[in-house]
């Protein structure tokens, strides 16, 4: 097991920048996401780990050991392809074994290996068969019990679970993370699925144009978004812009179209600044009536709302003319018409500013 | 870096073997008591003999190119448009001309075509003809022409039909909806589009039959190019035409080769299908549908011909103003196997053609890698090099390598095995790039990679990933190399001057010449040829399916 170092990596494809200096550190043990969008890198960024391209600038060291050099068949990193590349020449049993073959490893420590690995992936019944026999959540599972089988010091996954329908890819993301909960490999996992980066990973960097926006827990990246593109990104949000009035410890004041916002966020601005803020719907309470007591209240009409069961969707528009997105969770037995009007309360902790 | 030692030496074979013999030939041609001139080359023109000949052969290739044409392009666009019964077995039918070199079935065909041959005694037993016709009149002229047309439609017919089933069928639909008729669309859309594959098929028939030899000798048509350079051979040192007609073929050949390149563009190596919708064909019937069965059934019987009087001649004890044999033997067959010459050429041919073989699959893997999975730089001119011997005729390469290889080890007349070898090798090596290349394209990189990725080196990963995965392909070019060495003409009967190393070809062509059963064993052995090219296409063909068609495009 290794921990990962990429200094100031850059990689051109042509005359395009696909990657953009990029900086990471990756702990021992740790599953770490890299999520973004189609085409915005994090492929390349996890192939030059691999070793699969070598990046113009920069430094990628596992440990302390410098790799930028290091073929792939020598960074000893175990890696699970978009579409699993499992050898159709060979059965489940000899796709696993390969790593073996070329590790010099006795033949009962092969045998040994290969089937605890397949029964890892809980595949040890189809080892016999062809790939072209198994489904394609099976051949997942394979393309991963062949990855672990060497032992590597680093596992890398590139969008695993993409070819997988929903359901299958709910339990994939189970069965994935009780694999790296008992193996405790340091994991590399490329997905543009937030949901998937937000419910397994211990850290996610959020990736764009080649750069990376942001590092941290998942909830980190969620409550705390560095910028607007992480936080339209990751989740639902409500973008408002505003200038700022007043601020001091604990609060900002800042003046938007249909009033004025509080936020008890901080951010380092001076007066009369411009900034975005982002506010989440679910972070928006809809209510028939105005609460006196309580601060960023603002009137709206309903222009257009969905009931889903457990939650009720709205489209609301607001004084300016512009319109917001709410859901009101649990509506149970409430009942508002469309163009009815309602009002919202935004608690200021939810709304977060950013430059 | 091992891909830039292995491009290293592949270019230095190139230019050893294909480069500097053709180099040889140059400056043998425009350099006179080592001054430039162009003396030789004008005299090939004012010569008479010589002007005639070339002239002839500019004929003769016209004529082939015209009539193959005509006589494929509806064959293949029916063929390619249209359901019909017996389809499959109908085109695979069109191929059986190719497992023949056409000089062997010229010799059966001398005997039918002859004044008091089977056809002209067929036509007066029945009556409609009076006095026997001579068939192959103006010297034999009209017999090299039906030789070389039986012989080279089929290279036409993968072309065109190559060329039709690429264009992607929403372009025809697009005139359908605009409103567009059958015979309207064929011409503005269908026709247009298929041109450029049309012109490389076009330009491979007319280069094969400017430059074949085989057939004219046995016609003993003689005032022809690739006659006069054969004859030339002998007194190579004495007489400078024979340089001075090689590079004219070889000029034509190249310029050529290069026109038809630049047509096809990139579209050479599209052996994939490309993400298209499924073609819709009509269902063939009516009248139209009666006259396309007969008209196909009438060129496959016509193209069998030759087959079929090679077989005859090969069984037949005595054969003499008769429409068939009149007594009916095995003997020639035994004789193949007992007599001096056969043996030691088949077993010659035998192992000249596998060491061959092995050589192409070296190589041809070793390109073909390099095209398809590294980013070495001028992949262009490496293509283009590896697919010109395509081009380039046996003809002229063994011609080349008698000139220039004379006095040194590799002197043809001590021992033209290590020249036979090479020869055979790079004239096919085309073959195995292409199958193997359109395997590796197909073969998705990243299996590789994963095997990179578990801790195999390169040369492992391609043992036991990629190799298995494009097993079928290999297989295949390598059969196809391997039989087409055996049957190799031109670059046999020049290289071969001592009887001992003389391979298949070289021993029919002598055999032919003697009086007695000569030709009778050479027919025998024609057909034992026949087979053995038969069982190797149709056994790539399995491999490899409908991708045939792609392998004799430039």
């Amino acid at each position: 097991m290794v921990s990962v170092k990429l200094q100031g990596i850059t990689k051109y494809f042509d005359k395009t920048r696909a990657v953009d200096n990029v900086s990471l550190e990756i702990k021992k043990g740790e599953l770490f996401f890299l999520l973004g969008p189609s085409g915005c890198g994090k492929t390349t960024v996890l192939r030059m780990i691999a070793g699969f391209y070598t990046p113009e600038n920069g430094e990628i060291c596992f440990d302390d050991k410098l790799m930028n050099e290091v073929p792939p068949h020598k960074r000893n990193t175990g890696m699970v392809f978009q579409n699993y590349a499992l050898w159709p020449h060979m059965t489940v049993k000899k796709n696993v074994e390969y790593g073996l073959d070329i590790r010099d490893v006795s033949l009962e420590e092969k045998e040994a290996r290969t089937n605890q690995a397949l029964e890892i992936v809980r595949m040890i019944d189809y080892a016999n068969r062809k790939p072209a026999q198994l489904s394609g959540g099976q051949q997942q599972r394979v393309a991963l019990a062949r990855a672990l089988v060497i032992q590597p010091d680093l596992l890398l996954l590139d969008e695993p679970l993409s070819n997988l329908d929903a359901k299958l890819r709910l339990e994939m993301r189970e069965e994935i993370k009780r694999i790296h909960e008992e193996t405790k490999i340091t994991s590399i996992y490329v997905t543009h699925d937030q949901k998937e980066a937000l419910s397994m990973a211990e850290r996610v960097a959020v990736m764009n144009t080649g750069m990376i926006e942001q590092t941290g827990t998942p909830r980190e990246i969620y409550e705390n978004p560095a910028n607007k593109f992480v936080a339209g990104f990751i989740g639902e949000t409500n973008f408002i812009e505003g200038k700022v009035l007043e601020t001091n410890n604990h609060k900002v004041i800042l003046e938007i179209r249909i009033g004025k916002l509080c936020s008890f966020n901080k951010i380092n601005i001076q007066i009369g600044g411009r900034v975005a803020c982002s506010i989440r719907p679910e972070s928006i309470q809809v209510l028939d009536a105005i609460n006196e007591t309580l601060p960023n209240q603002f009137e709206a009409v309903i222009e257009e709302f969905t009931y889903l069961g457990d939650n009720e969707q709205y489209h609301l528009r607001l004084g300016d003319n512009s319109l917001i997105k709410a859901v009101a969770h649990n509506p149970f037995g409430q009942v508002r018409q469309k163009g009815s009007k309602v009002w919202i309360y935004i608690e200021p902790q939810n709304v977060i500013l950013l430059l | 870096m091992k891909s830039r030692i292995s491009l290293f030496l592949i270019y230095v074979f190139f230019a050893l073997f294909l480069f500097y013999p053709l180099a040889y030939v140059f400056t043998k041609c425009f350099y006179f008591e080592g001054n430039f001139s162009a003396v030789f080359f004008q005299y090939m023109f004012t010569n008479p003999v010589l002007r005639e000949c070339i002239i002839n052969s500019f004929i003769l290739g016209i004529t082939v190119t015209l009539i193959t044409t005509i006589l494929t392009l509806p064959l293949a666009f029916v063929m390619g448009r249209f359901k019909f019964r017996f389809r499959g077995l109908l085109s695979s039918l069109m191929l059986v001309p190719m497992i023949m070199p056409p000089f062997v079935g010229a010799i059966g065909m001398r005997q039918m075509l002859a004044r008091f041959g089977s056809i002209n005694l067929l036509l007066m037993k029945t009556g409609i003809l009076k006095q026997p016709v001579d068939w192959l009149g103006g010297g034999g002229f009209w017999g090299v022409v039906l030789m070389e047309v039986l012989h080279l439609y089929p290279l036409m017919f993968l072309n065109m039909s190559t060329a039709l089933a690429n264009i992607d069928p929403s372009m025809e639909e697009a005139a359908k909806n605009l409103g567009a008729d059958g015979k309207h669309i064929f011409r503005t859309i269908t026709f247009p589009l298929m041109l450029p594959g049309y012109f490389a098929g076009a330009i491979l028939v007319f280069i094969w039959a400017f430059t074949d030899l085989g057939t004219p000798l046995i016609f003993e048509y003689t005032r022809l190019v690739p006659v006069q350079i054969f004859n030339m051979v002998t007194d190579i040192g004495e007489n400078p035409m024979g340089y001075a007609l090689v590079i004219l073929v070889l000029l034509l050949t190249v310029t050529f080769f290069w026109i038809s390149k630049a047509m096809l563009g990139r579209e050479s190596y599209t052996m994939m299908a490309k993400g298209q919708v499924p073609r819709t064909e009509k269902e063939l019937k009516g009248i139209g549908g009666i006259l396309f069965y007969i008209f196909v059934f009438a060129v496959i019987c016509i193209s069998l011909l030759p087959h079929i009087s090679v077989f005859l001649t090969s069984i037949s004890g005595s054969w003499f103003m008769s429409i068939l044999p009149s007594q009916i033997t095995a003997k020639y067959y035994g004789m193949v196997f007992n007599h001096p010459l056969t043996v030691s050429s088949i077993r010659n041919s035998l192992s000249l053609s596998a060491v061959s073989m092995i050589f192409d699959i070296l190589i041809g893997l070793m390109i073909a890698y390099l095209l398809a999975r590294t980013k070495i730089k001028g992949k262009e001119i490496l293509d283009a090099i590896v697919m010109l011997p395509l081009a380039i005729p046996g003809l002229i390469l063994a011609f080349g390598y008698v000139a220039s290889f004379s006095g040194g080890i590799l002197d043809p007349r001590n021992n033209p095995f290590p020249l036979l070898i090479i020869a055979y090798t790079i004239r096919r090596i085309p073959f195995v790039v292409r199958t193997a290349y359109a395997g590796l394209q197909q073969t998705s990189v990243t299996f590789e990679e994963a095997s990179q990725n578990l801790g195999a080196t390169p040369f492992y990963t391609f043992r036991r990933i990629s190799m298995p995965l494009i097993s079928a392909n290999i297989i295949a070019g390598g059969i196809l190399a391997f039989s087409f060495a055996m049957l190799e003409v031109s670059d046999s009967l020049i290289l071969a001057m001592k009887e001992q190393f003389y391979p298949i070809t070289k021993a029919i062509y002598v055999l032919v010449g003697r009086i007695a059963d000569g030709p009778y064993i050479a027919s025998a052995m024609g057909v034992l040829g026949m087979i053995l090219l038969a069982a190797s296409l149709f056994l790539s063909n399995k491999f490899i399916g409908k991708r045939m068609g792609e392998l004799f495009r430039i």
